[in-house]
């Protein structure tokens, strides 16, 4: 894997620090791999995700401990290592089935991440090591000729 | 966070002054939305135009705060920039809520009907 650039982001679990986040990896995306308007905010959107379910799942929204965000541009594709020391999941949380958008009273509030960072990435990853957790997105992008 | 709220018509147009709805203040949004319905407001539109982000969080709270209506009401949305509206694109929520380009458009529509 010939990995071309490589940043890594290190935020406290708290939530307010996902934007510093976000913002930088949508400037990132938009400025170093020309990504479009859209598709800069969906990386964003993926990483955001990905980085609340770590600290309100992994780390029960308790500060003090780190999120690890690492981005690796690579020849064609990008991706995204969302890293931290708390409870693993055993599993994705199932994807949620369609609902029926006419009856507002069961459309679910919340669960919504995953899913989301499913649809935008072409490839989603979990993996336990160690006593770290990893969900690795990957992103293919055009290849510069 | 900071909403203003002004009302046209029979809308209750509500202005986000934050550039991003997130998981930070997500709940403080839904609980500042149940304010304005539960004060009766029903028909609400939402100027979303200086949000520059939505995330599942955000989403969740304008879900709850449209089930608040009960049936009897409804918010609309304008002003949406292209992230946000990616984002109603892929969770299908473009099918739930009204999305307006302006609050002008959107005004003069809502208050017909």
């Amino acid at each position: 894997m010939l990995e071309k650039q490589k940043i890594k982001f290190v935020i406290e679990s708290r939530l307010e620090n996902v934007s510093l986040v976000g913002i930088s990896i949508r400037r990132l995306c938009s400025s170093i791999l020309s990504l479009d308007e859209k598709e800069s905010s969906l990386m964003e959107l993926a990483v955001v995700e990905a980085a609340n379910n770590a600290i309100v799942h992994a780390y029960d929204k308790k500060a003090g401990f780190e999120v690890e965000i690492i981005l690796s541009i690579q020849q064609d594709k990008i991706i995204f290592f969302i890293c931290d020391t708390g409870k693993a999941m055993d599993t994705f949380p199932p994807i949620q089935e369609e609902v029926d958008l006419e009856d507002v009273e069961n459309i679910p509030e919340s669960g919504r991440g995953i899913s989301i960072i499913f649809e935008i990435m072409d490839e989603v990853v979990y993996k336990s090591a160690n006593g770290k957790n990893f969900l690795i997105l990957t992103k293919l992008i055009k290849s510069e000729k | 966070m900071n909403l203003e709220d002004k009302k046209v018509g029979v809308i209750l147009v509500v202005i986000v002054r934050e550039s991003r709805i997130d998981a930070r203040i997500a709940e403080e949004f839904r609980d500042k939305m149940t304010d304005f319905i539960r004060g009766g407001d029903k028909r609400l539109l939402l100027n979303i135009s200086e949000v520059d982000f939505v995330d599942s969080s955000g989403l969740g709270a304008l879900i709850s705060s449209l089930k608040r209506m009960k049936g009897d009401g409804d918010i609309s949305i304008c002003g949406a920039k292209t992230a946000v509206k990616s984002m109603f694109s892929i969770t299908r929520m473009d099918q739930v809520f009204r999305l307006y380009e302006q609050e002008e458009e959107a005004l003069n529509i809502l208050n017909k009907n």
